[in-house]
């Protein structure tokens, strides 16, 4: 160690004798051991300002660096607790400022917030914006004093000097403070760093040009000069080494002086970001307009303690404290090492060294590593990573137990009630006009009295094969579709012309007692009407795998245009295609070549042709009337505390309702889609409820009925702006306008990487693209569609919707059992990382 | 003399026409600034900065600067504001300095020239700790000092804060404005002379056999006077800049206080004119100092060649 320190402040033994009579020398010459061949361990503990600022600056750094691991609340999520509240003890109401307490050690400020937190994570940010002022400024002093002292009483140094009497002429907290303003106090860091470094490099220029004068005039600099080295060569290579002892002193001091100059600033109401405005609206009073700190930082302290100056200083004491210990502790430090550098005890020279360039950049490079985890970020990480995939899970439970949830067979009136429940329970407003948190929505609903059946039968009404609906096939209502009991053989007709026939060319096509088997995508869409047309009694399309593609069609279109003079009685089924192949198995063909043609042609036309096949099939469906059934949506607000931000609406939508139970009584749980989604956003508003992270923006949870009909209406109700009139803000002038919305679904089962619509706002998916990328989550923009075919489209808002590859399954096996907890959490906590990001961050 | 003098009150002179423009147009962008979506234009700004200063140069030239509306003093001609608040700061400043330089400058000769290690140890840790004082915290101690006097006695030691000639209201700002140029005062004071008197010429007059008094005096407090000029005009800057905090912590209606509501509201005019009045007041004092040295220290007049 001590070996170390010798190293360290070794006499400096190449130093021109000159310097001597220009440094001053401060002590009073009594030490005898201090002599100037060594420095020894009692120079060091006499130097008393040294070592106080030693001890000091050392703490100070400590609290940089691991102050926020210390602090007992995070100031950075903790939201506005300024209700004031009855204390039995005092028998009094209390509001914040809280004075100093065992559960606040400091006292809070006017919002709450712990004090000593504040100061703490506060520490940060001042320290390192005087760090980065000081380190410009002294750069400036350096390059402008140097040049002027090099080109003595030429235009450049005479130019320079002037700049230096005019900055210096007007007092220093004014000209920032002017300058600041210009430059836009709400750009942060940046305008101080820039200001305060404009108006602070003159007394470094000063000393520093002085110092060039003297050495300038040096034998060995001349003699540099003589031997050829060019101005800027003896510059740097001869003065500057020469002058570093100085400029370290210098930049303790100035350190002393940043912050003094931050302080004050920061007492007078000039702060880093200027903070941004909040309103307070009470019961029977106007809303009142506040400045809170967008950022812990002392100064920012200091100007929220001005207000409470006389009544309670103790909220301005802290961080007045603050800042004189750390002024007191850069500047003795400062003066300590001049001493030392007076003695010409301290050799500098090892701070050129390589090796000691490079420990300094390591340790720039570990505490700016420290710094960028632990700022605004990690804090949002750790909201994140508390989220519990055992609730939503439990969540999930519940739904999928509710009878598959389907809102024309009254589980969606059990859900909703469970929904508004837990709305209630995590501290959310009630978002329909403010007055409920129920969103009553009716639609026109037709349901299966009887279990559907599709059947292969033989040629004496035996059965031989039956199909699952919902999982085979499901029934169509559009194009005269409705209940039949019919049992026909089956024919095929196939489309070969490019072009959709006219009507007038299905002249001679004769389907009568015929069931039609028709392959998507080759007929045209609405043939189903010409077949009725043609004597056709039953229909079934051939469609994809998708989860959507067979859903039984339960909505009536309450358009007028829709309605039927005769309640229809065609049947239309649409089937897997392992339902097609079964059946054309059965009939001794393949569907390619009765697509292709290829198969015996019993009757053809202009572009179309038709297949007898050998199977007769049986189709039944009992519907009943049309009714009018509720579909409501369930709203929770959350209103957001910033005056700039809280009119825009951050909308999380989902849907609740499920397929239900068909008259046989198979049920359908319906975990993952969408049980999944309003569990992953139940759990979300606890994890913020429980957290009191702040937002910013206001945020409205949806959980809509409806996701299993073919129109539910919420895009029209999203792009409708005055659905949302009625959000209050604290700002009676804000009109609440929906910014972007995250719609969930597919959220607990499926493969291994999370897939984002293609047809998402740009900017979302950047965000969730590297929010994932944090996590490790393998993460893609799908760029085939059909798994997300039944989502929320709008075109005026922007919106992401996100989910699991491969969580489209048939609905049997959306079970419960199904669900992985880690899906859930590793989901989880991307997208409350994201949203977090997005109710917090001005730009997110 | 001449030649010096007429070279400085040019500079003065072009110094106050580019702190006025630069005021302006400082002011204009942070007016600017205010907007949602502002806009950095420069040239527009400069050439808009630089009609707004020909005006003022015109405008001051027939002395009438305009009134404006202040929130407590209602409508005010500017150039009454000025010379209202002008007077209440330096009242305060002056006092401040004169107490300063005198209590520090004594303090750093008698730390001099007694040479006691352990005052001269105490002393300068001292110092530093007085030129670390940010002056709202001094104001804070004061303030706390005062409550708890009340507390004690029931009565008011002074006034905590607002306006008067009087003892009352002057002493806390006055007790706040001291503290920095003091401890920098003692300080600048105690390492010149402390220099000085380990000089040779100090030396040979000790040992021609003068009296220490006569040393003291003719030959080394002469020799000190300069530094000391130089360091109570860094006081002087220390002073005017944490002069706006003491206004503003004691309700002072100085200028100090003034221009911080001005540059809060952002009135350009009231902003150039008290900023301007600060800035020649120190310009000036300046001048002062430079002339002094000039009579006190012949070598100093060779520079004019």
């Amino acid at each position: 160690m001590k070996k170390i320190f010798k190293w360290i402040l070794n006499p400096r033994t190449n130093l021109d004798e000159g310097l001597a009579s220009h440094l001053s020398s401060d002590s009073s010459g009594e030490e005898p051991g201090a002599s100037r061949g060594g420095l020894t361990w009692r120079d060091f503990l006499l130097n008393l300002p040294l070592m106080l600022g030693l001890v000091i600056v050392l703490a100070l750094f400590l609290i940089v660096l691991f102050g926020p691991i210390f602090a007992p609340q995070n100031p950075y999520i903790a939201g506005q607790h300024i209700v004031p509240h009855y204390d039995a003890e005092k028998e009094e109401f209390l509001r914040p400022p809280l004075e100093p307490s065992e559960e606040y050690p400091l006292g809070t400020d006017r919002w709450g917030t712990d004090l000593l937190s504040l100061l703490l994570h506060g520490a940060r940010n001042t320290l390192i914006a005087s760090t980065f002022i000081t380190m410009v400024r002294l750069f400036l002093g350096l390059m402008l004093g140097g040049y002027a002292g090099w080109n003595e009483g030429k235009t450049s140094d005479k130019l320079i000097m002037s700049l230096v009497g005019v900055i210096n002429s007007i007092p220093m907290l004014i000209s920032s403070m002017i300058l600041i303003f210009a430059l836009d106090i709400r750009k942060g860091l940046p305008v101080f760093i820039i200001s305060l470094s404009i108006i602070g490099w003159t007394e470094i220029a000063q000393y520093i040009r002085s110092e060039f004068l003297v050495l300038r005039k040096m034998p060995f600099i001349e003699g540099a000069r003589s031997l050829g080295a060019r101005g800027l060569h003896t510059a740097v290579r001869h003065i500057i080494p020469n002058i570093l002892p100085q400029l370290l002193v210098i930049a303790f001091l100035e350190m002393g002086a940043v912050l003094m100059l931050l302080g004050e600033l920061g007492f007078v109401g000039v702060y880093i970001g200027g903070g941004h405005q909040i309103g307070i609206t009470e019961i029977m009073a106007p809303t009142e307009i506040f400045t809170l700190a967008e950022v812990p930082e002392w100064g920012a302290m200091l100007a929220e303690g001005y207000i409470w100056l006389r009544s309670k200083p103790f909220v301005i004491a802290p961080p007045a404290l603050a800042f004189f210990i750390s002024i007191i502790g850069f500047t003795s430090l400062g003066e300590g090492l001049r001493r030392l550098v007076e003695k010409r005890a301290l050799n500098t020279a090892f701070l050129l060294k390589k090796r000691m360039l490079a420990f300094i950049a390591a340790v720039t490079f570990a505490t700016v590593f420290i710094m960028n985890n632990t700022g605004a970020a990690p804090w949002f990480s750790k909201v994140a990573q508390a989220f519990d995939a055992d609730i939503a899970l439990k969540h999930i439970e519940n739904l999928s137990e509710m009878e598959g949830r389907s809102v024309a067979q009254g589980g969606g009136e059990e859900v909703v009630a469970y929904i508004q429940q837990e709305f209630e329970d995590y501290g959310l407003n009630p978002g329909w006009k403010s007055l409920s948190y129920i969103y009553p929505l009716e639609t026109k609903l037709i349901q299966p009295i009887e279990q559907p059946l599709l059947a292969l039968v033989g040629e004496n009404s035996e059965i031989i094969e039956t199909y699952q609906h919902q999982l085979d096939f499901g029934y169509l209502i559009e194009e005269h579709g409705g209940s039949g009991d019919v049992e026909f053989p089956l024919i095929f007709v196939g489309f070969d012309g490019s072009e959709t026939p006219a009507w007038d060319a299905y002249e001679g096509l004769d389907l009568r007692d015929h069931i039609v088997l028709l392959e998507k995508g080759n007929a045209p869409e609405n043939f189903a009407t010409e077949a009725l047309l043609h004597g056709a009694r039953g229909i079934l399309w051939i469609v994809g795998d998708g989860r959507d593609d067979i859903r039984s069609q339960i909505q009536w279109a309450d358009v007028e245009e829709r309605q039927y003079q005769q309640t229809p009685t065609l049947p239309i089924f649409r089937v897997r295609p392992r339902v097609a192949v079964s059946i054309l198995e059965q009939a001794g063909v393949t569907r390619a070549s009765l697509l292709g043609g290829k198969a015996e042609i019993s009757q053809r036309g202009e572009g179309w042709f038709t297949s007898e096949l050998n199977v007769s099939i049986r189709q039944s469906l009992d519907l009943t009337e049309a009714e009018e059934v509720e579909i409501p949506a369930v709203f929770g607000y959350r209103i957001g505390s910033d005056l700039d931000l809280a009119d825009e609406l951050v909308v999380v939508f989902t849907t609740y309702d499920g397929l239900g139970t068909d008259p046989n009584g198979i049920i359908f749980p319906a975990a993952n889609h969408n049980a999944s989604g309003v569990g992953m956003m139940l759990e979300i508003a606890r994890l913020w409820d429980e957290q009191g992270l702040d937002t910013r923006r206001s945020v409205l949870f949806v959980a809509w009925g409806g996701g299993e009909l073919d129109e539910n209406g919420a895009r029209e109700f999203l792009e409708d702006h005055f659905n949302f009139r009625h959000l209050i803000t604290s700002n009676p002038n804000d009109r609440v306008e929906p910014a972007l919305i995250i719609q969930l679904d597919y959220m607990g089962a499926g493969g291994d990487a999370l897939l984002i619509h293609p047809d998402s706002a740009p900017d979302l998916i950047i965000l969730f693209k590297e929010t994932a990328n944090e996590f490790e989550l393998n993460i893609r923009v799908e760029t085939d569609t059909p798994e997300f075919s039944k989502d929320v489209i709008t075109r005026s808002i922007p919106w992401i919707s996100l989910r699991w590859s491969d969580a489209s399954v048939v609905p049997d096996e959306d079970i419960f059992a199904n669900i992985e907890k880690e899906k859930l959490q590793s989901f989880g906590e991307v997208l409350s990382l994201a949203l977090t990001k997005i109710v917090r961050e001005t730009d997110y | 003399m001449l030649s010096f003098l007429s070279r400085r009150i040019t500079f003065i002179f072009f110094v106050s026409i580019l702190i006025i423009f630069s005021i302006n147009l400082g002011m204009d962008m942070a007016r600017n600034s205010d907007v949602e979506e502002p806009s950095y234009d420069l040239v527009e700004y400069s050439q808009s900065a630089w009609t707004n200063t020909r005006a003022y140069l015109e405008n001051s030239l027939d002395g009438d600067l305009g009134t404006i509306t202040h929130e407590t003093l209602g409508t005010i001609k500017i150039w009454d504001l000025l010379k209202d608040s002008y007077g209440k700061s330096m009242g305060l400043l002056l006092i401040s300095l004169l107490i300063a330089s005198v209590i520090g400058l004594s303090l750093g000769a008698f730390a001099a020239l007694i040479k006691n290690d352990f005052i001269v140890h105490a002393l300068l840790l001292l110092t530093i700790l007085g030129v670390s004082v940010p002056s709202f915290f001094g104001g804070l101690l004061l303030q706390q000092a005062e409550l708890e006097y009340f507390k004690e006695t029931g009565e008011q030691f002074v006034k905590m804060a607002g306006f008067g000639w009087d003892y009352e209201h002057m002493l806390m700002p006055i007790l706040v404005l001291i503290a920095r140029p003091l401890a920098y005062l003692t300080r600048a004071s105690f390492l010149s002379l402390n220099r000085i008197l380990d000089e040779n010429y100090i030396r040979t007059a000790h040992s021609k056999g003068l009296r220490e008094r006569s040393v003291i005096f003719v030959h080394a407090l002469r020799n000190i006077a300069v530094p000391t000029l130089t360091a109570i005009g860094v006081s002087l800057r220390f002073s005017l800049s944490s002069l706006p905090v003491v206004e503003f912590f004691f309700a002072w209606p100085g200028i100090g206080l003034r221009l911080l509501e001005a540059i809060n509201a952002r009135q350009s005019t009231v902003v150039v004119t008290l900023a301007l009045s600060l800035g020649l007041t120190f310009l000036l004092i300046n001048l002062l100092l430079d002339i002094s040295f000039r009579i006190i220290d012949p070598r100093l007049r060779e520079d004019e060649a």
